[in-house]
């Protein structure tokens, strides 16, 4: 073993245990130690180990919710694709793995089985066929990966005279698609929205405005929505999924309820 | 049609000559083949995934691919590209998962780009030629704001005493009133030739000054034997500082052409005149630059010898005495007099060493390492820069005196002067520090071969990108978060309570990352094999213990969700408001009214009992204030009401004065409260006390800072 992989398996086991000691275990942790592992192993242009370090390190900071282990599957990819050692490839497949138990990411299973078919591939060009393969297949199968919780946005309410304004603007899409607005301690006699929508194809509904049992359309195009007696919290949420060429988007400009 | 067309394009139409004509040309230009095919890649990419801003950045970053393409000419496929490429399309397909991960992709997507304007800047017009991608990106991305419509709106009254489109900015906090703005009319003048084509007709004029200012930069970088001279150029504005007002309507650029003519000039024809009308002209640009005009007359007095040192001394100080009367009686003031020459700035500039001193250190250490202003987090290449001066001073006396002496000189009195407003936020964040960036280039073309230095300027080169690509992240409101890193890892990352803030100041966390810097600094200096080990560790540390939760919070960046109503004091952004803010410039939330409260969640883990300690300030100008907090059962309450702090030395040797009862000349108070484990309910509740509705605009409590132990 040359002296530079002693010191880099060394370092990578440190920051393994180091990540094992202060996040405890799970399965996302599981997956970094791989990760770590993996990464003293790559035999690729320096870039390349450069890039995983960094992507690596990101996941830990934005561990909540399905970042982290997306960064950890981006990682993964990359390695598999570029590096020349098969034992790197093939932990960096078994990390991959483990985020597919992990759960937050719905949709991976066609990349993780093409990462785990491309590992042993040692020519360079057969594992950029079959990744790139991997990715179309993934398309046409289950779409791009999605979150498995919901992911919201809270939006702050001010009190402004006889009123409870939302003035600050948000935009809505599929990796944001929920916006809240909350009314605490008050019960507004009505509800008036400054919204947009666009980013499709055809004349349907973008999303929905819901307030308790009510539900309001949010077509393509200009908004101003008016609900009388409205329960909080309100929600305004993208009901269009993942569509090649299609942008589902929601601008929020402004809320005004009257106490 | 078959008549016309073979005269036209003769390669197509002459069977098996047709192929080998084609063949030739694009024989050599796979670079330019993969560009253009990317181009479209990128586009179809954009759309299959669905990410955000199709019509916008969706067009632009591939325009900037197809741009490349076309001036590519002959070269092969950059293998950084390559990955880059395939990065952008893993981050897009990935991009839903993440709020932070579209910002990538895009940055990506602009950054693959970035390895072919390197290689391109080789050739002949290469420079030029590198900053055409990037154009679309800097006129139509970047947000018209900041200090961008005044120096318009002076441009247009240079014009036109009419209504104009810039009209409504003509005057600006911080003006020193009596119609005269805080910005100078030199350089706005020098923008009229644009102003016809409105805001991308200024900026192109920039565009221009910037483009003079590397060819300078260039000239001397040849001059001085640099072998990577063109692609030292192309880093200038790829990279912040230079990067950070590349083309926008800020004087940095201009006067960095008129920094760098003048020892061009100098330097082939060794006449005085050249330095001495440089150093004029800077100052006419904007006051501030006066560091470099002093910077250049000192180099020139160390490169001179003898009677023609002692003559320009004297020349000098006789045109030092010539401009102030010149503009006393000529010009009414409006360069030095009206702003300068009155006896409370010669007090301020006076008291300023003597009582200011840590305020003045801060300035400077946080110049390097402020998370918001500081150039090392967005700019980490400056640290090679930093190392390799010792060996420009060897090896290049002539740059490190002509470069490095006026960036000093700049650099001393920009922090010395004004050390709470150095940076100028909120107006992009480094372009305060752009003159140290031909000095800093310098030394960076010296130890570019460095172990661990091609990481920092890649790094660097990424940050770069994700400004391009959402420019409205360079823009920082000295809050203590820094918007590019709330943008990519959320405002409610533990990362924020370990990175360096001059606003919200921890000195072992401060003096922690200063040390930092020094230790990279000196291994890349010495060359160590252990730099791009000690780089790493200190990432995956920051990572490992940024990622940790939280039970610490900042109460100005508690999120909506966990806070009813409640409002940010103060609730404008401009720092100039903060300006007389003498004991922390840190913003508060406010609770003033009875729905007012913070909502927190418990954290997990917790023992018998849970520590809950509050720091606040509590004005009261009615009923007496304080606080309750409440969790399931269990209830707390303290009043309480804070001192007001006693009036700095130096502002009362500079004004006999009292401060007025605001929140932020009240002296914080600490609260703390144990709530027994099995009386927890699921979150903790902070509310207001004493909020009568008799009580002045400004009665409330003003919390600061929220820690769950």
């Amino acid at each position: 073993m040359s002296h530079t992989l002693k010191a880099r398996l060394f370092f990578a086991l440190s920051a393994a245990l180091g990540v094992l000691i202060l996040h405890g275990f799970s399965f996302f942790t599981l997956a970094v130690c791989l990760y770590a592992t993996g990464t003293a192993l790559i035999k690729a242009p320096l870039s390349v180990t450069y890039s995983a370090i960094i992507l690596g390190g990101l996941s830990l900071l934005i561990a909540a919710g399905s970042g982290g282990p997306a960064l950890i599957m981006i990682g993964a990819l990359l390695v598999v694709l570029l590096s020349e050692s098969p034992a790197s490839r093939y932990l960096f497949a078994l990390c991959a793995a483990a985020i597919l138990i992990e759960g937050s990411i719905e949709g991976l299973l066609p990349l993780i089985a093409v990462l785990f078919i491309a590992s042993p591939v040692n020519r360079d060009k057969w594992r950029k066929v079959i990744l790139a393969g991997g990715v179309v297949l993934l398309l046409i199968i289950t779409g791009i990966p999605s979150a498995r919780e919901n992911r919201f946005l809270v939006l702050q309410e001010v009190l402004f005279q006889e009123a409870v304004v939302w003035p600050m603007p948000a935009e809505l899409n599929l990796g944001m698609p929920e916006l809240i607005l909350k009314a605490p301690g008050k019960e507004p006699v009505s509800l008036r929205l400054e919204v947009s929508a666009g980013g499709v194809r055809d004349n349907d509904p973008v999303g929905y405005v819901t307030s308790a049992r009510r539900r309001i359309p949010v077509y393509p195009g200009e908004n101003t929505l008016i609900i009388e007696d409205p329960e909080f919290p309100v929600s305004i949420r993208i009901s269009r999924p993942w569509k090649p060429f299609s942008h589902p988007v929601i601008h929020f400009y402004s809320a005004e309820a009257t106490i | 049609m078959e008549t016309i067309f073979p005269s036209r394009y003769p390669f197509l139409f002459r069977g098996g000559d047709d192929l080998i004509s084609l063949r030739r040309i694009f024989e050599g230009r796979s670079g330019m083949i993969f560009h253009a095919l990317s181009s479209i890649l990128v586009f179809f990419i954009w759309r299959i995934t669905g990410m955000p801003s199709p019509g916008v950045l969706g067009r632009l970053v591939p325009l900037s691919w197809l741009i490349t393409a076309s001036v590519y000419g002959k070269g092969g496929i950059p293998r950084l590209s390559g990955y880059l490429l395939a990065a952008f399309i893993l981050f897009s397909l990935f991009w839903t998962l993440d709020p932070g991960f579209e910002v990538i992709a895009a940055a990506i997507g602009l950054l693959g780009i970035f390895p072919g304007l390197l290689a391109l800047s080789s050739r002949r017009f290469g420079i030029q030629l590198a900053l055409l991608p990037l154009i679309p990106i800097i006129l139509l991305l970047v947000p018209f704001t900041g200090d961008e419509p005044h120096f318009a709106s002076i441009t247009e009254r240079l014009i036109s005493s009419r209504t104009g489109r810039f009209t409504e900015f003509s005057s600006q906090m911080g003006d020193p009133g009596g119609g005269i703005t805080h910005h100078q009319s030199f350089y706005p003048a020098l923008l009229i030739p644009g102003y016809p084509l409105s805001v991308p007709g200024i900026r192109g004029m920039n565009l221009l000054y910037a483009m003079a200012a590397l060819m300078f930069m260039s000239k001397l970088f040849r001059d001085s034997g640099y072998k990577n001279w063109k692609q030292l150029t192309v880093f200038g504005f790829l990279l912040i500082p230079g990067s950070s007002i590349l083309g926008l309507v800020y004087p940095g650029w201009l006067a960095l052409a008129v920094f760098l003519g003048g020892v061009c000039a100098y330097l082939r024809s060794k006449n005085a005149a050249w330095i001495i009308a440089a150093a004029m002209t800077l100052v006419l640009i904007k006051f501030r630059f006066i560091g470099l005009s002093i910077g250049l007359l000192a180099a020139l007095l160390i490169e001179s010898k003898g009677r023609k040192r002692v003559f320009l001394s004297v020349a000098f100080v006789c045109l030092v005495a010539g401009g102030l009367l010149f503009d006393l009686l000529i010009l009414n003031g409006r360069i030095f007099w009206v702003r300068y020459g009155n006896i409370a700035f010669i007090k301020v500039i006076i008291l300023q060493p003597l009582y200011r001193t840590p305020e003045v250190l801060l300035a400077a250490g946080s110049s390097l390492i402020d998370i918001e202003s500081g150039l090392l987090p967005k700019a980490p290449w400056v640290l090679a820069g930093l190392a390799g001066l010792h060996m420009l001073k060897t090896s290049s006396r002539k740059m490190f005196v002509w470069l490095g002496l006026p960036a000093l000189c700049y650099f001393l009195i920009l922090v010395f002067w004004n050390p709470n407003e150095w940076s100028g936020m909120p107006t992009p964040s480094g372009r305060m520090l752009l003159p140290l960036l031909p000095v800093l280039l310098a030394s960076l073309g010296l130890i570019m071969k460095r172990k661990g230095v091609r990481i920092l300027v890649w790094v660097s080169l990424g940050i770069s990108a994700l400004l391009f690509t959402h420019p409205v992240l360079r823009f920082n409101t000295a809050d203590g978060t820094d918007s590019l890193m709330g943008r990519v890892l959320g405002h409610f990352s533990n990362l924020t309570e370990l990175l360096p803030s001059a606003v919200r100041l921890d000195i072992a966390i401060f003096a922690g990352f200063m040390i930092l810097a020094v230790i990279i600094i000196v291994l890349l200096k010495v060359r160590s094999r252990y730099t791009e080990y000690t780089i790493a560790s200190a990432f995956l540390l920051l990572c490992v213990f940024g990622g940790l939760e939280s039970n610490s919070y900042e109460a100005e960046d508690i999120p909506a969700e966990y806070r009813n109503y409640c409002t940010i004091y103060p609730d404008e952004s401009d720092l100039e408001l903060r300006k007389f803010w003498f004991f922390s410039r840190e913003k508060m939330l406010m609770l003033s009214r009875k729905d007012d409260a913070v909502i927190l969640p418990i954290p997990r883990n917790t023992g018998d009992s849970l520590e809950l300690t509050v720091f606040y300030r509590s004005l009261s100008s009615g009923a007496e204030s304080g606080i309750e907090v409440s969790s399931g059962e269990w209830s707390d309450s303290v009043y309480a009401t804070s001192e007001l702090m006693e009036t700095p030395r130096w502002v009362r040797i500079m004004r006999d004065t009292q401060l007025p009862l605001m929140p932020e000349n009240l002296q914080s108070i600490q609260s703390h409260f144990i709530i027994p484990s099995a009386d927890c309910g699921d979150s903790i509740r902070i509310t207001a006390l004493g909020l009568d509705n008799r009580h002045g605009r400004f009665h409330g409590i003003y919390l600061d800072r929220i820690l769950i132990r």
